[in-house]
Parts: structure tokens; C-alpha cells; sequence
């Protein structure tokens, strides 16, 4: 299949770091190692984040975890975690 | 450039097995075409709700984390001085919605009190809302997700 160039917006502290890998001789070039990096993270999604979220799903049903009892724990997960943060007043 | 600000609530319901909540707040979660935010604040509360409250593996939250932290920016916990403008009827909410306001991106929450104390000073929407109004593709589930909710 050909090969098609896609842009894509990096921070300046990205690319140096890219920039290092491919100086030291990691990757041939910036194209180089993003390739490598999309190959890495499709590999990892397509296998692994399914079943991830197919586990995490049961054990939520088990637990009976529905949305109603997520957003109740969150409330009062968030106000210990506003104290711990930020004190009382 | 719209952005999104991830709330809690978007993170966690990705995970639940009720397939409506689920599918609208994966969707979000998966597409690739507009920014997405959150906090530090935000993945604390995640991490905590998965650790301490629903006991998950944690081998699983790690991986869990992980995967949230490819997906979304998680920019700093905002301090008590920047958000003092903010007034909500619950003050927790403060550094959620000052963020959002920050970044000046559009909150995304299913909280109805989040939400409109958000509105003061943000657009803020719900999970079904933002689907219809930045036109996200819904995601879908795996046949193999399916098949095992069929047993």
C-alpha cells in the first residue's frame, strides 16, 4: 500500500526529544520514528484496549458500578479530595 | 479550535456495562478529530474511585491510566487563588470548572450540578449533547463484547 504524509502538531519539547533519538541513531529520521511510534500504539490498541475495557466491563457489572453510582461516588470522592488539596474553608 | 474538558464522570462511565452510557462516553473518548482535557484533579478522583471505592485490578487501572493519559492532555491542578472567582453550589467542583474555563475548552460532564454551575462562565454539555453537537462518530462494541453480554 502507498504511503500517504499526514501533519501533525508536536511541542518544541517533543520534537527535540524526537530529534535526540534520531541523532543517536535510533530512527533514521523524524518520519522514521513516528511511524514506529503509530505501529507501537495501533498494536497496542487493537489487541490490547479491547479486552481491557471488556475485563474492567465485567468487573463493573459485577460490582453493580452503574452510572448513578458513579457520579454519587465522585461527589463525595471530590469533596475528601478538595480537603486533602485545598484544605476546609 | 474547540476542545473538550473531560470531567470525571466521562472517564469512569466508559467502563460501565450499561451500553447506552458507555457508547456515548467511549465515543468521545475514542475520536481522534478534536482536543481533549483534563486535570490532574481528574485523574486523581479516577484513580482513587477505581483503587479505593470499586477495588478494581491494578494491573488493570494502570493500563487503564495509561490508555486515558495517550488519549487526553492532563494539564496541572489549578491553586486555590486562580480559582476563587469561580462560585459553585459545590465548591469540589471549583477546580474542574475553572480548568475547563482556563484552557477554554467546552466542559463535558453528566452531572447536572457541575454542569450548571459550569454554564456561569463556560459552554458546558452533557455526554448525548456533545455527540449530537461535534458530531461524533459512536463508537461500537466488539462482537466479542457483545457475544459475552449475551451469555
Amino acid at each position: 500500500m502507498q504511503n500517504a504524509s499526514v501533519t501533525a502538531r508536536l511541542t518544541g519539547i517533543e520534537i527535540k526529544k524526537i530529534d535526540s533519538l534520531v541523532t543517536a541513531g535510533l530512527y533514521t529520521t523524524r518520519s522514521d520514528f513516528l511511524r514506529h511510534a503509530t505501529m507501537h500504539l495501533l498494536r497496542e490498541e487493537a489487541q490490547e484496549i479491547p479486552e481491557l475495557f471488556i475485563r474492567m466491563q465485567e468487573q463493573a457489572n459485577k460490582k453493580h458500578i452503574t452510572k448513578d453510582k458513579i457520579l454519587k461516588d465522585i461527589r463525595s470522592i471530590r469533596q475528601n479530595l478538595y480537603r486533602e488539596t485545598y484544605g476546609d474553608d | 479550535m474547540i476542545k473538550l474538558f473531560l470531567d470525571t464522570n466521562i472517564l469512569l462511565s466508559t467502563l460501565i456495562p450499561d451500553r447506552k452510557a458507555h457508547i456515548l462516553c467511549l465515543s468521545i473518548l475514542l475520536q481522534n478529530n478534536i482536543q481533549l482535557i483534563t486535570n490532574e484533579y481528574g485523574i486523581k478522583e479516577t484513580r482513587k474511585i477505581l483503587e479505593e471505592i470499586y477495588l478494581f485490578d491494578s494491573e488493570d487501572i494502570h493500563r487503564f491510566m495509561e490508555f486515558l493519559r495517550c488519549k487526553i492532555e492532563v494539564v496541572k491542578i489549578p491553586s486555590k487563588e486562580e480559582f476563587k472567582m469561580i462560585n459553585s453550589k459545590d465548591k469540589s467542583d471549583r477546580p474542574i470548572i475553572f480548568s475547563a474555563k482556563k484552557y477554554d475548552c467546552v466542559l463535558i460532564t453528566d452531572d447536572i450540578l457541575t454542569k450548571n454551575d459550569a454554564k456561569k462562565y463556560i459552554m458546558a454539555l452533557g455526554s448525548r449533547e456533545a455527540i449530537d453537537i461535534f458530531n461524533i462518530q459512536k463508537a461500537k462494541d466488539t462482537d466479542k463484547f457483545a457475544k459475552r453480554k449475551s451469555l
